[in-house]
């Protein structure tokens, strides 16, 4: 087959098997589509074809970069990234790839690359001071823990660790005495969050003794990533903790919805509960309103869009759900103390002044 | 098609609802109650001969068994009240230590389809329980079911305590996923049925021999 | 230290389950007619102690001993109100066992009746009545649900949304064939395509079959052909039983030897199953004799 990818004074059919090669081998390892540069300026990606959860091929797309880009056109005129996604929605819906391990496989390299987030703020960050940052960052977590948002609380723990090693360096003594601390705040925090005492001491038991036997910074920060999740089951699956698990559906929710019009309505008609309920539970479980919530979700990510990116403010804007980019401006300030502009500038400049 | 023989079509399909209305109907037009019964027993031959021959599954059976006792309910006290009785009485059982009812229940069914008087003893059933039975019913046969190989043996009990109290005027047919025909020789039984289909085919000719 | 995730291990290996676990209990004393689940509660011991022979026999996971254990399946011994306790427990002394290098795998059966139009019950009550006991199971600390020796698609389609609704953990699901002609059928008459679609379809993640009426070992390995091309991406299990049983002076022989599952396993895998364990009759020494065959 791949001789049809040939064209006479084209790129010979060895270095496409090879381009094609990592598209489908990235794709499979970070249960994603990968889109490579082929030769020729060729953009491609592919989605991993698996039978029997074994890699047996990949269904290859591509388009040249002259067709992206026509002459004059600096925006392209094809969303890729649509398309990767679209591709992979396609394969897993007909179950010609196996879903669930890919979802796994994206899990583990978000919370990777979580981490490297943090560990790039921190370097940004590092003037100043430790406690201060740790301090500010543990209530964040206790409150995800709380609320059983398991997705922010992986996110603060690994802002949390890449702080406290990045600190520590060598001392791993006192590494372990913090972990330790950090361990029973953890689960203490779990049993006001409605998990059950027994199976969160057991945990906490098991935990400390497992904590004494490792030696090493490579297993204690995976090791402290899993504890946190086995503490979110404890929460997650306790029987009585139906609202919490009802409210972590609305908050997933709304993550994924977050760019369009999304009203406290749609969230509670989407987890199948009545608004006004609705509200009540969300209050109860969060502590904030669903506005409070939807506008503070809104306001991360769009500050973690101004640093990581180079979109401009109004996309940025667009992108996470404010139709009118003054407003935008003015709640960020609200928010940050900043305007996403001066955010974005003093963020990337210290980000340069570091590498 | 006569209401006779949509009758018999209601059952075979599974309509509850039509086999009820049918019924009364075939009732309140007096109609002889031996041919609404024959009807009755016809559909539920032709789902047996099915079943046997992988044609239609658990699933169908258990739905036309319903029509059919939607029907059977309505004529039953019209038989009682003719004085028609069943030509044929069975006993039915799941042996000691085994809960499993699922093809004890199927075989009932098929039988009370059939024309039979069932006398289901439900789970779990001693050999005492049995005897007791087949003293006060005086069946003319009595299944045994068992899924498990662990209880199969309790059949063997069964039917010594049977023999044992003079009660041989009962044929003993057995039945249940582990059972085998050398199964039923070995320990004596007069009859083994692979599936619910064939039970009534069994118990047909047992009673006529 | 921690436990790899079951799919991702699962994508790299062949991995193997443990075997029978009713007939060690009645092995161990227990009567026929007895609830063995409630063994859980009181003679947790016993239990404990089979788990570990299969561990020890190089099983990859242990079963948890809750096949029987919905609300209606407990009702036929009385024990109605002891689905919580019953799993939780059954959990914990697996876990017990296990540790940390193995994986717990919950067990959920057929709850022993029909759903409508069949029988009585609809498809919210079965659901209410396999949610009880998952969020049990999950309590006592489950690595993974299994939904085994099944018939109905619409009944193991309930039992597996329970799963799924309750925990982001793999969910497994299997049913019992039997030969039906020359064609393989649960008692349904549903065809591996058709039950496995179904799973599929509900969120499954591991399928295939256990148990089984009437088969041989080359019949388990026509089976797994089959299982293996209807489960499209997802990974196929498959627990035989030691062959057909046969009686034999009044007693219940299963057939095959270990070394004779022995075989049949490297069959298994080279039909492409990726979870092998056993079924009715297969005990440690089997298990034991599988692992070897798998090295």
């Amino acid at each position: 087959m791949q001789q049809a990818y040939d064209w006479p004074g084209g790129p010979t059919g060895a270095l496409w098997t090879e381009v094609l090669g990592r598209a489908v081998s990235e794709a499979a390892r970070w249960g994603e589509p990968v889109v490579q540069y082929g030769p020729a300026g060729v953009l491609c990606w592919a989605a991993p074809l698996m039978h029997n959860a074994q890699l047996r091929g990949a269904i290859v797309a591509g388009i040249a970069e002259s067709v992206l880009f026509p002459t004059g056109i600096n925006e392209p005129i094809f969303d890729t990234r649509r398309a990767c996604v679209d591709l992979l929605d396609r394969v897993e819906a007909a179950n010609l790839t196996n879903a669930a391990l890919l979802q796994h496989r994206r899990d583990e390299a978000q919370r990777e690359q979580h981490r490297a987030y943090a560990l790039h703020a921190f370097k940004r960050e590092a003037s100043t001071d430790l406690r201060r940052v740790y301090l500010r960052q543990e209530p964040e977590l206790l409150a995800a823990i709380r609320r059983g948002d398991r997705g922010a609380a992986r996110i603060v723990l690994n802002h949390i660790l890449v702080i406290v090693f990045g600190a520590a360096g060598e001392r791993f003594d006192l590494l372990k005495s913090f972990s330790m601390e950090l361990v029973a705040t953890v689960c203490r925090t779990a049993v006001e969050a409605g998990a059950r005492p027994e199976q969160v001491l057991g945990e906490n038991y098991t935990a400390l003794q497992q904590l004494a036997e490792i030696e090493d910074i490579e297993t204690l920060s995976p090791w402290l990533c899993d504890l946190l999740e086995r503490v979110m089951d404890t929460i997650a699956h306790h029987p009585d903790s139906a609202a919490t698990m009802l409210v972590n559906r609305a908050l997933q929710h709304m993550r994924e919805q977050m760019s369009g019009p999304l009203g406290r309505d749609d969230v509670a008609a989407a987890v199948h509960v009545s608004p006004a309920h609705f509200s009540r539970l969300f209050r109860r479980v969060t502590g904030q309103s669903f506005s409070q919530t939807l506008r503070s979700m809104r306001l991360d990510e769009a500050a973690r869009l101004l640093v990581q990116t180079d979109r401009p403010v109004g996309r940025i804007a667009a992108e996470t759900g404010f139709v009118d980019a003054a407003h935008f401006t003015k709640s960020f300030q609200r928010h940050t103390g900043q305007s996403p502009t001066a955010y974005r500038q003093a963020r990337q400049k210290a980000s340069v002044e570091h590498e | 098609m006569s209401e006779l023989e949509q009758l018999t079509e209601a059952i075979r399909k599974g309509d509850r609802k039509q086999a009820g209305q049918l019924t009364e109907t075939l009732l309140d037009a007096e109609t002889d109650l031996e041919q609404v019964l024959g009807a009755m027993v016809t559909a539920m031959d032709d789902i047996g001969a099915k079943f046997q021959r992988n044609e239609i599954f658990v699933p169908e059976m258990l739905i036309a068994a319903r029509a059919m006792s939607e029907a059977m309910n309505l004529l039953e006290p019209r038989l009682i009240a003719a004085g028609i009785k069943p030509k044929y009485t069975a006993v039915i059982g799941t042996v000691q230590g085994d809960l499993h009812d699922i093809g004890k229940n199927l075989v009932a069914m098929m039988w009370k389809g059939a024309g039979f008087k069932v006398v289901d003893l439900g789970t779990n059933v001693t050999p005492a329980k049995f005897v007791e039975a087949a003293r006060e019913h005086t069946p003319h046969v009595i299944g045994l079911s068992a899924l498990l190989t662990t209880t199969m043996p309790a059949m063997k009990s069964i039917i010594t305590a049977l023999r044992e109290a003079g009660l041989n005027g009962s044929k003993v047919v057995i039945g249940g996923a582990p059972i085998t025909q050398s199964y039923a020789d070995e320990i004596g039984a007069d009859a083994y049925a692979s599936d619910a289909g064939s039970a009534v085919d069994v118990v047909r000719q047992l009673v006529a021999a | 230290m921690s436990r790899e995730n079951l799919l991702e291990a699962l994508a790299g290996r062949v991995l193997l389950c443990d075997g029978a676990m009713g007939t060690q209990l009645i092995a161990a004393g227990l009567e026929v007619g007895v609830c063995g689940e409630g063994w859980n509660l009181d003679h947790a011991d016993c239990v404990e102690a089979i788990h570990r022979r299969y561990l020890d026999a190089g099983c990859d996971m242990v079963t948890t001993n809750t096949f029987q254990a919905t609300r209606t399946a407990l009702a036929m011994h009385g024990l109605d109100d002891q689905v919580a306790p019953i799993s939780q427990a059954a959990a914990e002394l697996a876990r017990r066992a296990a540790g940390d290098a193995a994986w717990v795998l919950g067990d959920v059966g057929p709850f022993g009746g029909f759903l409508e139009p069949m029988g009585d019950v609809t498809i919210d009550q079965l659901h209410d009545i396999f949610t009880e006991q998952i969020a049990a199971l999950d309590a006592g600390g489950v690595d993974a649900v299994i939904v085994e020796t099944m018939s109905d698609p619409a009944e193991s389609a309930t039992a597996v949304r329970a799963a799924k609704t309750l925990a982001n953990r793999p969910v497994i699901a299997t049913f019992a064939f039997q030969k039906a002609g020359d064609r393989m059928l649960t008692m349904m008459g549903t065809d591996p395509a058709a039950a496995l679609a179904a799973v599929l379809d509900a969120g499954a993640d591991i399928v295939g079959a256990n148990c089984g009426t009437g088969l041989d070992l080359d019949d388990y390995v026509r089976l797994a052909e089959q299982l293996v091309d209807a489960a499209g991406s997802a990974p196929v299990i498959l627990q035989a039983n030691a062959g057909s049983p046969v009686q034999r002076d009044g007693q219940t022989h299963f057939p095959a030897t270990p070394n004779d599952m022995a075989r049949a396993v490297r069959r298994f895998r080279d039909a492409g199953v990726r979870l092998i364990g056993g079924c009715c009759g297969t005990t440690p020494e089997h298990l034991a004799a599988m692992r070897t065959a798998l090295m």
